[in-house]
C-alpha cells in the first residue's frame, strides 16, 4: 500500500479560437504575438458549459480510469477561479453528479492557478492520515480575459481530475513541497468581471521565483537532482514561461515539451499544470519519475515528485488521453467566441 | 424551474437514475413509483449507462425563454442502450448532416438554461455525438 494517484481524467471543450483571429479584431500582428507567447489557439467552452460541467466530465473520466466506485470517494475538492456561484460550492454538484453523496467531505478552493494542486495536497493528507480511503482533486477553469487585454490570447478552458488513494497507484507520491509569499501580480476584486494584472511584474518576482524555489525546495527535501526526473510539468500561463523556467534549471526541452498543452488549448488556469501532468502520464513508462510544479498568482507554487508504476499499463485502456480532447476541435470566429463567452450583454 | 422542483428532480437530471420493476423488469426514466406494465409498486433505482442512439430530431430556431442564446439548437428523441426512449437536447452538433437515425450518442453534463442573474443554475444531462 503506497500513497499515490489511482486514476486521472481531463476534459477540454471542443471549441477553439486562434491567436490570429483575436489579433485580427484588435489590429495586432497575430504572427508575432503567437510566436511571442508560443500559443496557437485556445479552448473555448460551449454556451452551456461552465466550471461545474467541465469538472463533472473530468471527474467521471478520472473515476472510470481509477476503477473505483463513487461510494469509495471520501473527499472532493474543486480548485478554480471561475466557480459558477459566488456562494454555493461547485464541489457538491460534482459529488452529486457522480453519485458520491452524501458520505463525503467537499469544498471549493481558490488560489489563482494553483487551487487544483492545493486540493491534491489536501486529499493526499486525508488519505495519508487514513481518514478516507480515496478522494478526488480537480482543477478547472473557464478563464476570462478582458477584450483587447494580453490575457485574452491565452485565457482558455479545461479541467483535470486526479483520484488519490493507497491501493495500487499508477504513480506513487515521493514528496511535496510548497513555496508561498504575498506577491500582488494578478488579482480580481469581488464583483469585477475581469482580472487585473501587473504586466511585466508577472514574470521574474512571481512565476519564476516561486516555480524555481518550489522545485529547488522539493529536490533538497527528497535528496534528488533534476537528472533523476524523466518528465516535467510546470504551470503554463503561456508557452514561453515554462520553457524559460526549464532552461533556467537546466532541464532539457525533451523532458518538458510533452506537457505544453497551452500551445493548443491556452492557459487553463487551475487545470494548467495538472493537464500537462496528465499528458505526461499518458506517455509515461513504468519507473519514470515526474516533476509537477504549479504556480498560482498571489503567489505560490506546489511541487510534487511522482514515480510511475506498472499499474499505469493495466489501466491505460480505460483512459481517454489528453490528445483525444486536444484533437477534437471546432474553430470559432471572434463574433461566435464573444457570444460563447457572454461578452455580448443581452440585458 | 423552481428551486424545489429542481432539487426533487435532481437525481434523474444529474445521473440518469431511473427505475426498474423488480417483478417484470420494465425500465423507466425518470424515476417512477408504479410499473405501468404490471402495476407492481415494487420498483428499485436503476442506473442507465448514458450510451444512446438518435431516433429523431428537430432544429429549434425560435427558442423558449431563457434559451435564446443557444439558437439554433437541436432537440431529439434518443433511445438509451437499455431500450428506454427519452427526449433531450443534442449538443455540440457542429454539422447538421451528422444527425441521422442511429447516430451514436452519449449523455453529457451541461447547464440546462442560463436562468436569471440571481437565481439558481440548473444542470442536467444532454446528448452529444460520440464522434471525436
Ligand atoms: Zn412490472
Amino acid at each position: 500500500m503506497s500513497l499515490g494517484i489511482l486514476g486521472y481524467g481531463v476534459y477540454i471543450p471542443r471549441y477553439r479560437i486562434s491567436v490570429h483571429e483575436i489579433a485580427r479584431i484588435w489590429h495586432e500582428d497575430g504572427e508575432s504575438i503567437s510566436k511571442g507567447i508560443n500559443v496557437i489557439e485556445k479552448a473555448v467552452p460551449a454556451m452551456d458549459e461552465d466550471t461545474a460541467t467541465i469538472s463533472v466530465t473530468a471527474v467521471q473520466n478520472a473515476l472510470r480510469h481509477s476503477g473505483l466506485s463513487p461510494s469509495e470517494i471520501g473527499a472532493i475538492y474543486v480548485g478554480s477561479e471561475s466557480h459558477p456561484y459566488a456562494v454555493k460550492p461547485t464541489a457538491v454538484t460534482v459529488a452529486e453528479a457522480i453519485g458520491a453523496t452524501p458520505h463525503l467531505t467537499a469544498a471549493d478552493l481558490e488560489f489563482a492557478c494553483k487551487a487544483g494542486t492545493a486540493g491534491m495536497q489536501m486529499v493526499f493528507g486525508l488519505v495519508a492520515a487514513d481518514e478516507i480511503r480515496a478522494g478526488i482533486a480537480v482543477g478547472t477553469d473557464c478563464a476570462q480575459g478582458r477584450p483587447g487585454d494580453a490575457l485574452e490570447y491565452t485565457a482558455g478552458a479545461g479541467g483535470a481530475a486526479f483520484v488519490i488513494g493507497k491501493n495500487k497507484p499508477i504513480a506513487t507520491l515521493e514528496g511535496m513541497y510548497s513555496y508561498t509569499t504575498d506577491t500582488p501580480d494578478f488579482w480580481r476584486r469581488e464583483g469585477a468581471r475581469y482580472p487585473s494584472h501587473a504586466g511585466r511584474f508577472t514574470g521574474a518576482p512571481s512565476y519564476f521565483r516561486h516555480t524555481l524555489s518550489a522545485t529547488q525546495g522539493l529536490l533538497d527535501k527528497l535528496g534528488l537532482s533534476l537528472n533523476d526526473f524523466d518528465r516535467v510539468s510546470f504551470h503554463q500561463p503561456n508557452g514561453r514561461f515554462p520553457l524559460s523556467a526549464a532552461k533556467a534549471l537546466g532541464i532539457p526541452l525533451e523532458k518538458i515539451q510533452d506537457a505544453l498543452c497551452v500551445r493548443r488549448i491556452g492557459n487553463t488556469y487551475s487545470a494548467s499544470s495538472m493537464m500537462g501532468f496528465a499528458r505526461q502520464l499518458d506517455l509515461a513508462k513504468p519507473g519514470e519519475r515526474i516533476l509537477l510544479v504549479s504556480y498560482g498568482s498571489g503567489a505560490g507554487s506546489d511541487a510534487f515528485s511522482f514515480v510511475v508504476t506498472d499499474e499505469i499499463l493495466e489501466k491505460r485502456e480505460r483512459s481517454i488521453p489528453v490528445d483525444k480532447y486536444m484533437d477534437r476541435r471546432t474553430e470559432l470566429d471572434y463574433a461566435l467566441y464573444a457570444k460563447h463567452r457572454g461578452k455580448i450583454i443581452m440585458k | 424551474m423552481g428551486v424545489a422542483r429542481s432539487w426533487r428532480t435532481q437525481k434523474s437530471r444529474y445521473r440518469l437514475t431511473g427505475s426498474k420493476c423488480t417483478k417484470c423488469g420494465a425500465l423507466y426514466f425518470p424515476i417512477n413509483i408504479v410499473c405501468i406494465k404490471c402495476t407492481s409498486l415494487d420498483l428499485e433505482e436503476f442506473q442507465f449507462s448514458g450510451k444512446a442512439k438518435l431516433i429523431e430530431w428537430t432544429r429549434v430556431d425560435e427558442a423558449a425563454k431563457g434559451f435564446e442564446h443557444l439558437v439554433p439548437y437541436y432537440f431529439g428523441i434518443v433511445e438509451l442502450e437499455e431500450g428506454v426512449r427519452i427526449s433531450t437536447q443534442i449538443v455540440d452538433v457542429v454539422d447538421e448532416n451528422i444527425l441521422q437515425p442511429g447516430l451514436q450518442l452519449q449523455m453529457t453534463f451541461r447547464k440546462l438554461g442560463e436562468g436569471t442573474e440571481e437565481g439558481i443554475i440548473n444542470y442536467g444531462l444532454k446528448a452529444e455525438p460520440v464522434d471525436w
